[in-house]
């Protein structure tokens, strides 16, 4: 029991507990929204952190799923009167299956390769958008709020709670299998794909599984963001939103599943602290960004660990 | 008698370079076979050929008598072939016993979504699984090592972790590259002890491409000597050692 207790399930609380309690607390709407979005973002970091982190395949083409999972819930919604809960579910799904078609083909690719050909891939979607999508490159709006049972979040608050759940949710079932041998087979994947091979493992189909999901966090992550705005254009769903994904992966820790969810709040709250500097924020952004790269070259989470640490020692 | 393993008439060339001409190669069930010969005479090649890594340009590979040449390395693991390497392909980052739980996780996979949902801690086949992992190190004497990670071992015991990981698949044939490669006296001695404990007790049959002539020559029932990607000769050790074929191949010619 005691275990139990130190490990991962006990941590992943915390962190829940202490986001809803922010919301609580400060109960300002816009800071809630910025909230919402830095959930949704790590939802959606989550996807590429499995993806690079543990299986070691590097993905640009994670704003395709996105807007993918955005758009089909929102035409589902709005065109065909799907109950948007069951929409957003539908285009997650609907995604990641599109996902294999990608997935099939990109996978035999690794390293540069496979970036370039997701990097196509995501260009692909952005241009789809932008010709066919409702509204071409201005966009459509009157999307539908997301109703469970009737009851519909209007409240931004109600939304964060949502987001968080669904974020911390998917976070433990992912730590569960980067625990599981399962999880260190992908593991095994940066090392030696050969020796993979010899033990009898079909490393396309477990590259497959992986990139799938990935492609289903995404998707889940654009579909819940399409409900909340109620607004979409193609701009939000460009290469820039993948870069994004990177830089949050990157920064918080490639080599932990923390690193999303630490990620994202860094790189969603950071603007939004910097603007009280007016024109001059951008530049001190860029100029934070690089700072941090290179003083926590393993992330945010390693920092935290070794400050922690090193507060720690200091008491006994 | 039948063969477990047996190679016809292969060929394999990279470019121009012809490593491999017209090899043939019986191994029988239950013996240790040993495959020498000196740098580049296609040792490696013809263990990547047997076990799918690469595919011959003429010639069949059998198995058991099933023609298994188009074969891809994945199934020929599931048929019973395993391997170590030469150049060391440890799973890196993870800890000795992961390494060949992983091997064991390939032979009995369940799927992704128990992973997803139990983890380590709720699911009770990740517990039969190390269990059965410290068994596979015992046999190759790693138990001490079990929870470091692999790359902070020497690269002798990182040979017989490779060998452990092997074994876990239950293979009916073993192929070796070189295992004795960077080993001293005392753990080559071990390994040999290792190797013949395994064929006589578990039954493994032994393709060893080796180098150290000592253990060949102690332990093997069958030499095949490999000369410019041809054989040179077969025999019994004490026929190999006594052949002046095999010995003007090694030592270069008297003039």
């Amino acid at each position: 029991m005691k275990k139990l207790f130190h490990n991962y399930y006990f941590s992943t609380l915390l962190f829940y507990l202490t986001i809803l309690l922010l919301g609580f607390i400060i109960k300002d709407p816009y800071v809630i929204t910025i909230l919402i979005f830095a959930g949704l973002n790590a939802l959606s970091a989550l996807g590429l952190s499995l993806l690079m982190g543990l299986a070691g395949q590097i993905s640009l083409g994670q704003n395709g799923f996105y807007g993918l999972g955005a758009y089909l819930s929102a035409i589902f919604a709005l065109n065909y009167q799907i109950p948007v809960s069951l929409a957003v579910l539908l285009s997650a799904l609907i995604s990641s299956f599109l996902a294999i078609f990608l997935a099939i083909p990109a996978l035999r690719l690794r390293g540069h390769y496979l970036a370039v050909a997701t990097l196509g891939f995501g260009e692909i979607v952005y241009l789809l958008l932008n010709e066919w999508g409702p509204g071409g490159p201005s966009g459509f709006g009157n999307i539908p709020k997301l109703s469970i049972g009737g009851l519909v979040l209007e409240d931004p608050l109600s939304y964060l709670v949502l987001t968080w759940t669904i974020f911390c949710l998917f976070f433990l079932l992912l730590q569960n299998l980067s625990r599981s041998t399962f999880g260190k087979t992908l593991h095994a994947l940066h090392s030696s794909e050969v020796a993979l091979r010899t033990l009898g493992i079909n490393i396309l189909s477990l590259k497959l599984k992986i990139f799938i999901f990935s492609a289903f966090l995404t998707a889940l992550s654009g579909a819940l963001y399409a409900h909340f705005i109620t607004f979409l254009s193609p701009a939000n769903f460009s290469v820039f939103y993948s870069v994004l994904l990177l830089m949050m992966v990157m920064l918080g820790g490639i080599h932990t599943l923390w690193g999303a969810p630490l990620g994202a709040l860094f790189i969603t709250l950071l603007p939004e602290v910097l603007r009280p500097f007016k024109e001059y924020d951008v530049l001190i952004y860029g100029f934070i960004l690089t700072i941090s790269l290179i003083f926590f070259r393993k992330g945010i989470f390693q920092a935290l660990e070794k400050g922690i640490k090193y507060v720690l020692s200091f008491r006994s | 008698m039948s063969f477990l393993l047996e190679v016809s008439h292969l060929s394999k060339a990279f470019g121009g370079h012809e490593v491999l001409k017209g090899v043939n190669l019986r191994i029988k069930q239950g013996t240790i076979h040993a495959l020498i010969g000196p740098n580049g005479a296609g040792k490696t090649t013809l263990l990547n050929i047997i076990n799918g890594l690469e595919t011959p340009n003429k010639g069949r590979v059998f198995f058991k008598g099933k023609d298994i040449t188009s074969l891809a390395p994945e199934k020929r693991a599931k048929l019973g072939i395993a391997r170590t390497f030469q150049l060391l392909e440890v799973f890196s980052g993870l800890t000795v016993l992961e390494n060949v739980m992983i091997s064991l996780y390939a032979k009995n996979p369940w799927g992704f979504f128990k992973s997803l949902f139990l983890g380590d801690y709720f699911n009770p086949q990740e517990r039969d699984l190390r269990e059965k992992a410290l068994f596979f190190l015992k046999e190759v004497n790693l138990l001490p090592r079990a929870h470091e990670e692999v790359q902070n071992l020497p690269a002798g015991e990182q040979k017989l972790l490779e060998i452990a990981r092997a074994i876990a698949l239950e293979p009916e044939i073993l192929l070796l590259d070189e295992p004795a490669a960077g080993l001293n006296n005392r753990e080559t001695r071990v390994l040999g002890e290792i190797l013949k404990k395994l064929c006589e007790n578990k039954k493994i049959t032994i393709l060893l491409v080796e180098h150290d002539m000592e253990l060949v020559m102690k332990i093997s029932q069958h030499v095949t000597v490999l000369n410019f990607g041809e054989v040179l000769a077969e025999g019994t050790p004490l026929e190999i050692q006594k052949n002046p074929e095999v010995i003007r191949a090694y030592l270069g010619e008297e003039t």
